[in-house]
């Protein structure tokens, strides 16, 4: 087996990453932002100064209040309140807990899923190679979130009614995953491909270990470099279309709000003058996508050799 | 800056600017194709003030997700292109900036960028059901979204068979204008035929 990949990425670390990482001002500022978007997300029942999913601790009479700078607002709320009396920075930590969950959830499903199809379509060739592509060349002339949209329509007509919204979340991870497996799927099938004619995997098959050995054990460890860079800006793509299913009323039920569900309830009281129950949810969501697409950007370009 | 286009959510730059030009600027409509004009077979809205007035912010809406796409396409291409050795030659040649940076480069780009924009033909149709969602445009995408939560099979397989048959023709086209743009491929194609 030849140089691991972590190795690799180890002996990059010392050198050329930390290097390039350094020289880019903006990419610390977005791994900060990042890290604190995480850390609010994590600990957000800690942090946050009301609970918003326990009725008991909203007050209608707090309902539409501004926020702290504007006429009637208070530091209680210092992002104001929605049409519940919930705190909206309670909202926001919540929602950024929901909507970083699916996130990594789908982009984990879809990296699993895509690195799996791609490796055997890469490595046994012919037939499932054929099969593989094809179904990935339909899907990919299709944008992801209609795809996305898809599998959740199905998936409404075909559970039972009842269950839908328990099973919102699982839902959401499977078509957001679904959709965007296919970026895996090219980048590990092509590395594979290269991988295979090596000497070290020609070795291992003299020695006769399994296919499926080698294809684990030998093959993947030296093709998982480039996905780590596509898991990134997926991650970001997988947010963004949570957000979006939720807004569109089709995501995350209002009873466990995303930012998208957020975003959504806010926008009926767009029109009567009560604009931050729309705009600090859409904010954080427009900031936390930028600061994971710096960061995405900037590794492609780290890792690229052909722009060192 | 154009990291920026791509992060900020298509519904959310509908929002903003339903709430600075609908809702504080109060200049433009924010819901629905204002007045339409029935042409006896064909009703439309481009024929009346309104309906142009109420065309401007959903139009702007999805044309600037693909604004900042191509923005992006470009710069990653002329990053590539500009690394080239006929890039160095044309420097060294004394060549100005602009004429290297225009004429020679961005040609150069120009035929992943025509492809791609073709292809982003169907993600329009696709962001057209946000678009049409936040604006409340009695679209087809409206159609296809409330077929959804009803769970109407019918209306949303229709849909599909539809938006199918013009992501066939969208790609079609694509692939024609691919030959036509790119003067390497009827090279390769005349090697191939033997003349």
């Amino acid at each position: 087996m030849a140089q691991s990949w972590t190795a690799t990425l180890r002996e990059r670390l010392d050198t050329d990453i930390a290097y390039s990482f350094r020289r880019t001002p903006i990419t610390v500022v977005a791994t900060v932002v990042t890290a604190a978007f995480l850390f609010a997300a994590l600990f957000a029942p800690w942090i946050s100064p009301q609970d918003p999913f326990d009725p008991a601790s909203l007050d209608l009479l707090d309902a539409f209040t501004p926020p702290v700078w504007a006429d009637g607002g208070t530091w209680r709320f210092w992002l104001g309140t929605d049409d519940q009396g919930r705190d909206i920075f309670s909202a926001i930590l919540f929602g950024l807990r929901i909507s970083l969950f699916v996130g990594f959830a789908s982009v984990l499903f879809s990296l699993v899923v895509g690195v799996v199809l791609g490796l055997m379509a890469g490595y046994l060739g012919g037939i499932v190679d054929s099969i593989i592509m094809r179904v990935a060349d339909v899907q990919l002339s299709f944008p992801n979130i209609l795809i996305a949209l898809l599998i959740n329509g199905v998936a409404r007509v075909v559970l039972p009614r009842a269950s839908v919204e328990d099973l919102a979340v699982p839902v959401l991870v499977l078509s957001i995953g679904l959709s965007g497996w296919v970026n895996f799927a090219r980048t590990v099938r092509g590395s594979t491909m290269v991988e295979k004619g090596k000497e070290y995997v020609q070795a291992a098959r003299v020695i006769g270990r399994p296919t499926p050995m080698i294809m684990l054990r030998h093959v993947l460890p030296n093709v998982m470099g480039p996905v780590l860079v596509i898991a990134t800006i997926s991650l970001a793509v997988a947010i963004l279309a949570e957000a979006t299913l939720s807004f569109l009323s089709v995501g995350v039920p209002p009873t466990q709000p995303s930012l998208g569900t957020l975003v959504n309830s806010g926008n009926n009281y767009l029109f009567s003058g009560e604009w931050w129950i729309v705009i600090f949810p859409g904010a954080t969501l427009a900031l936390l996508v930028l600061a994971v697409n710096l960061l995405g950007d900037w590794l492609r370009d780290a890792l690229n050799p052909r722009l060192r | 800056m154009s990291l920026i286009g791509i992060s900020l959510p298509t519904f959310m730059i509908g929002i903003l600017l339903i709430l600075v030009f609908g809702v504080i600027l109060g200049w433009l409509p924010t819901f629905g194709r204002g007045a339409v004009v029935d042409l006896g077979f064909w009703t439309t809205g481009l024929l009346s003030l309104s309906g142009w007035k109420s065309i401007i912010m959903p139009a702007f809406t999805l044309g600037m997700f693909q604004l900042t796409l191509i923005m992006r396409l470009v710069r990653s291409e002329m990053l590539e292109v500009l690394r080239t050795d006929f890039i160095k030659f044309a420097k060294a040649r004394g060549l100005s900036a602009r004429s290297v940076n225009f004429r020679h480069a961005l040609k150069n780009t120009m035929v992943p960028v025509i492809t791609i924009t073709g292809l982003q033909l169907g993600a329009i149709i696709a962001f057209a059901i946000i678009t049409e969602s936040v604006f409340q445009w009695p679209g087809m995408g409206l159609l296809f979204l409330q077929a959804i939560q009803f769970a109407d099979i019918p209306v949303m397989s229709s849909y599909l068979v539809l938006i199918s048959l013009f992501f066939v023709i969208i790609n079609l086209v694509v692939d024609i204008l691919y030959h036509v743009v790119d003067p390497r491929l009827r090279v390769e194609r005349r090697v191939a035929l033997g003349n």
